[in-house]
């Protein structure tokens, strides 16, 4: 087990009750294995956006270094990204009615597809490989959400890796939705970040006692050789 | 009991968001669903193997939720989670992590007929409720689901969320359910998780990014102002 600081032990100790093992995933393929990097765009990352989360910016290395990993792996690499379109506002209305008319405004303006706020943040290291997903709903499972499913099904992916921002809505969403629908999913604590601490710790540790496993961004890169290394060694033999 | 603790700092930015403390105001009971999830044997009775203990203490407030929302003309739906032996298959990530001794006794309990099955005695189910099985954590997964459709043809268009555990099966269904579009409440004291830091955790973050927080009593006391409302008219 790596030193995650953010993980109760009482966490562990459920995970071990429950598991047998405090990780789960030991190895990753990276035949069946994407990258998600969720809602690393300007909106957030801009410290002069309303909806700035300073500590996104503190994650950015070590996203481009699991995005660089996977291509290095040849495995996929998928942006999501937040959109809100004129049919959102209605057919989301529990959601949007909440906000005051300046935040409505703002968010639908900022957000929209020509918006200054949708595009991924410069500092992301984004190549013509990889893929871009746009999502309407925080998680991007949620139904008509987005087209993840037909995505990763042409990929054959039943593995992600999680990561970006913010910890406890966006990226916690999704990854319940991830593993009720079966996907392995793995979480790089390291690489998720929420503009409240606390909520961050909390966020991990309810994943990693029921949805997910939880790593850390220098982990991933030995785990994508693992699995090839065993086959190596299978081949060999 | 939890000590239920909403931070004054996150109601400051829900009323700086959308100039008011509750999203939602008022409940319309035909509209209206109250939600128990997992109030089976499996989550509630002493010496199960997922026993949460708080969950005994809840069951005086779900009781009485059931009972506002029949008189305000709305519908109690009991979620409840049937884990037969092909689970394992089309779940296969969830158990293929457990040790094969807690994944055969999940199966075991959860199966119809299992010893973990049914609903806790002491809550008050009636003939005109509803009971609605659910497969995963969430009962809005996979989607579409038996509960959308009954909610829908229902026109219901708010949901309460209590029951176990607050923050996996009751969240899951709460986030799930706002994103569906459901106005979306979790109750304070009518849902129970392992401990009161989880529990406080789920209900801030709730709060703050997802739907509304209120207690038993603020929740009745909407249904009963329904209620007068229906009985003026």
């Amino acid at each position: 087990m790596q030193n995650i600081s953010v993980l109760w032990p009482e966490s562990v100790a459920r995970v071990q009750a429950q598991y047998g093992t405090e990780n789960r995933v030991g190895s990753l393929n990276p035949q069946e294995t994407a990258l998600l990097v969720v809602d690393m765009q300007k909106f957030y990352l801009e410290p002069t956006s309303t909806n700035f989360c300073p500590a996104a910016l503190d994650i950015i290395t070590n996203i481009n270094a699991l995005a660089m990993a996977f291509r290095d792996f040849g495995a996929p690499v998928i942006w999501l990204r937040n959109i809100v379109g004129n049919k959102d506002i209605k057919s989301w209305s529990f959601f949007y009615d909440r906000l005051t008319q300046k935040h409505l405004s703002y968010r639908r303006e900022k957000l929209a597809k020509d918006g200054d706020g949708f595009q991924l943040f410069e500092g992301m290291d984004v190549r013509s490989s990889d893929r871009k997903i746009n999502k309407t709903r925080f998680s991007a499972f949620a139904r008509d959400a987005s087209n993840i499913e037909k995505v990763l099904g042409e990929y054959g992916t039943h593995v992600l890796v999680v990561c970006g921002i913010v910890t406890n809505v966006c990226v916690e969403s999704t990854v319940r939705d991830a593993m009720m629908l079966n996907y392995e999913v793995l979480v790089a604590e390291d690489a998720c970040a929420s503009s409240n601490e606390r909520a961050h710790e909390a966020s991990i540790n309810n994943m990693y006692t029921h949805f997910a496993d939880v790593t850390l961004t220098s982990n991933i890169k030995r785990l994508l050789g693992q699995e090839n290394a065993q086959d190596f060694k299978a081949s060999a033999a | 009991m939890h000590k239920v603790v909403i931070k004054p700092e996150h109601i400051e930015r829900v009323k700086r968001r959308s100039g008011r403390e509750h999203t939602v105001e008022a409940l319309h009971g035909p509209k209206t669903a109250l939600l128990i999830v997992d109030m089976q044997l499996y989550f509630v009775g002493e010496g199960q193997p997922s026993e949460c203990p708080v969950a005994r203490e809840i069951v005086p407030n779900i009781n009485l939720l059931a009972d506002a929302t029949r008189r305000a003309g709305g519908t109690v739906i009991w979620i409840q989670t049937h884990s037969g032996p092909d689970s394992k298959d089309y779940w296969s990530v969830y158990y293929e992590r457990m040790t094969p001794e807690n994944s055969d006794k999940r199966v075991e309990g959860m199966s119809p007929g299992g010893s973990g099955f049914d609903i806790w005695p002491e809550l008050d189910v009636r003939d005109e409720d509803l009971t609605i099985p659910k497969t995963r954590y969430s009962a809005f997964i996979p989607s579409p689901s038996k509960l959308e459709a009954e909610l829908r043809s229902r026109g219901i268009d708010t949901v309460l969320v209590t029951g176990v555990s607050t923050c996996t099966c009751c969240e899951s269904t709460a986030r799930d359910a706002m994103m569906l579009n459901f106005r979306t409440m979790m109750i304070s004291d009518a849902n129970a998780a392992p401990d009161d830091e989880l529990h406080n955790a789920t209900l801030n973050q709730f709060y703050l990014q997802f739907g509304d927080v209120q207690s038993t009593n603020e929740v009745v006391a909407l249904l009963e102002k329904n209620i007068t409302v229906a009985a003026a008219e």
